[in-house]
């Protein structure tokens, strides 16, 4: 009876100390691959849609005729009130109505909208920043299933993160936001009263910050075990 | 780094090899190639306390400063 509970008991402690840690690591080795995949896959569509915006921008330049272009050359705009010169019919009875603080996408048929192509731009550096975070993230994933954790290369690939983060709250709004100051400024609205607003996403700017912090963290811890391994 | 380690000096002065001096101390020879190659960043009161002891010499026998130029 002794010897059977020795054995289980040999068993358990066998179970814990391997079996069960093999596990674990096989586990996350398989979501660390899995988004390693996810992340590859993620990078070749950014790629692609990277390469659509510049071949759509030369499409537009060229004037090509084989594509409808049209629906591109709307351009985002924030409207504070607009005044519809209809009135609304509702029950027989006629009310005014307008909307207001709204957003939406602004088409003028046969205009020469240069400024598409700030729009162009606009999307394409966002576009751009999308695929740097994704390539940073691809390379921290690749390190991660070598075994590499805490290696300075990690650190330094959140803090470009992080910087990335930010720059994406600011960066195309701020083009998109020129872009509406050029159209607002030379078109004139009959009972439409449109505000070109410059709404960054604070959220994002937070996110950013704290990823940057967290890199720093990281490379302090890095640099900490480094210190302990080189103390004698 | 400003901070010179004379291990080697001192090891040589009293005769004695490196792995000696680890077996003596109790520290591994890893460690103690650290020191002497000057990568250590930082060297435990404890352990220089036993260096000093093996070696019968003073912790300022073992270091020296030598400023940056420029």
């Amino acid at each position: 009876m002794l010897l059977a509970f020795e054995k289980l008991n040999h068993f358990f402690y066998f179970f814990k100390k391997h079996w069960a840690t093999n596990f674990l690591v096989m586990k996350n080795y398989r979501i660390l691959n899995l988004t390693k995949i996810i992340l590859n896959i993620y990078w070749y569509l950014q790629l692609l849609f990277i390469a659509t915006i510049i071949i759509i921008g030369l499409f537009l330049l060229f004037d090509v005729q084989f594509v409808d272009l049209n629906n591109l050359k709307g351009f985002k705009i924030h409207f504070s009130k607009i005044i519809f010169t209809e009135p609304l019919v509702f029950n027989g009875v006629n009310y005014d109505f307008s909307l207001t603080n709204g957003e939406g996408r602004l088409h003028i048929n046969d205009l020469d909208q240069k400024f598409v192509y700030l729009r162009m731009l606009a999307a394409l550096v966002d576009s751009i920043i999308y695929f740097l975070i994704i390539h940073f993230l691809r390379k921290i994933f690749k390190n991660l299933t070598q075994n590499e954790y805490f290696i300075p290369a990690n650190g330094s690939y959140i803090k470009k993160i992080a910087v990335a983060i930010i720059l994406l709250a600011f960066v195309p709004e701020t083009i998109q936001y020129l872009t509406g100051a050029m159209i607002i400024d030379t078109i004139e609205f009959s009972s439409v009263f449109i505000k070109n607003e410059f709404n960054f996403d604070l959220q994002t700017v937070i996110l950013g910050v704290l990823v940057f912090v967290i890199g720093i963290i990281f490379l302090r811890g890095i640099e900490l075990r480094e210190d302990q391994k080189y103390t004698v | 780094m400003p901070i010179i380690t004379n291990l080697d000096v001192m090891l040589a002065k009293r005769k004695m090899s490196l792995t000696e001096l680890a077996e003596r101390v109790g520290i591994t020879i890893a460690n103690l190639s650290i020191l002497k190659s000057g990568k250590a960043r930082a060297i435990r009161f404890s352990t220089l306390e036993l260096i000093c002891e093996e070696l019968d010499c003073q912790p300022g026998d073992l270091f020296e400063f030598v400023k940056k130029e420029g």
